[in-house]
């Protein structure tokens, strides 16, 4: 009664809003941001690979050398950080007893990662991808979604673990 | 006149204490009193404008460290210290939607 009270008064007098403020969209979560990050490290690990090839680097091209070393760095991170987020938030005991491989490729992937960020490897980075399309895989299976496989639409063209939600 | 209101709480970083949509009664001249941990209060944060959340900690140099209650709720490093100055008043009463 009381609560009906106050809600008639806030249409009226319009109550200023606090947040309690949520660390994400409860309950949306995606693998897809940690697939198109590991993607990234191996598109910036070729364009280095293409810098490696030059006898000398201009100004420029030193700059551009920093920008994408930055950006494989930061998109190592990320890679942890949104697997992180899935690992710790959504799965939980029903998705262990299905998936008991989870830890250890959740582990694996933080160590991939690491790997990816610390070389200019493509072989690194193509198994931090492996990694990370087969956790999208368990995810997908996890929410009941099937999953296909195919060649990201852009550079650097790879297998991607994509969800068919036409199912 | 006292400075007392009302307010909304959106999102669901506080229940089940405070569960979305209820309403919380703030008082702001109660934040000249001691605060204990495990207060409810509304803070002006420099990220995430007004929100409620619970005293979680008053460090060694009087800086206060706050906490939400649902799993989903920025950690308490993330939101990181405010200054008493940056606390709006403590929550004296609140009234959940049935």
């Amino acid at each position: 009664m009381l609560y009906n009270f106050i809600a008639k008064l806030d249409r009226k007098l319009h109550f200023p809003v606090v947040k309690g403020h949520c660390d994400i969209p409860c309950k949306i979560y995606d693998p897809i941001s940690a697939q198109i990050a590991a993607l990234t490290i191996i598109r910036m690990v070729d364009l280095l690979n293409e810098l490696k090839e030059k006898p000398s680097l201009t100004f420029d091209e030193q700059a551009e050398f920093l920008r994408l070393v930055n950006q494989k760095e930061i998109h190592g991170v990320k890679v942890k950080e949104e697997i992180s987020i899935i690992w710790g938030d959504y799965i939980k005991a029903p998705q262990l007893g299905q998936y008991p491989e989870l830890h250890e490729l959740v582990h694996n992937i933080m160590l991939a990662s690491s790997q990816a960020k610390q070389h200019i490897s493509r072989d690194a980075a193509m198994t931090l991808l492996e990694k990370v399309n087969r956790f999208a895989e368990i995810f997908w299976a996890t929410k009941q979604v099937t999953t296909f496989t195919a060649t990201c639409p852009y550079p650097p063209a790879e297998q991607l673990v994509y969800p068919n939600l036409k199912d | 006149m006292f400075g007392f209101h009302f307010c909304k709480v959106s999102g669901m970083s506080m229940s089940p204490r405070i569960p979305e949509n209820s309403y919380v009664f703030v008082v702001p001249w109660l934040k000249i009193f001691n605060l204990k941990e495990g207060c409810v209060l509304k803070v002006l944060h420099p990220r995430y404008g007004f929100i409620v959340k619970s005293l979680a900690q008053v460090d060694r140099n009087g800086l206060f460290w706050l906490k939400g209650h649902h799993k989903t709720s920025v950690p308490i490093e993330k939101l990181g210290p405010v200054g008493k100055s940056q606390i709006q008043g403590k929550v004296l009463w609140v009234f959940p939607p049935k």
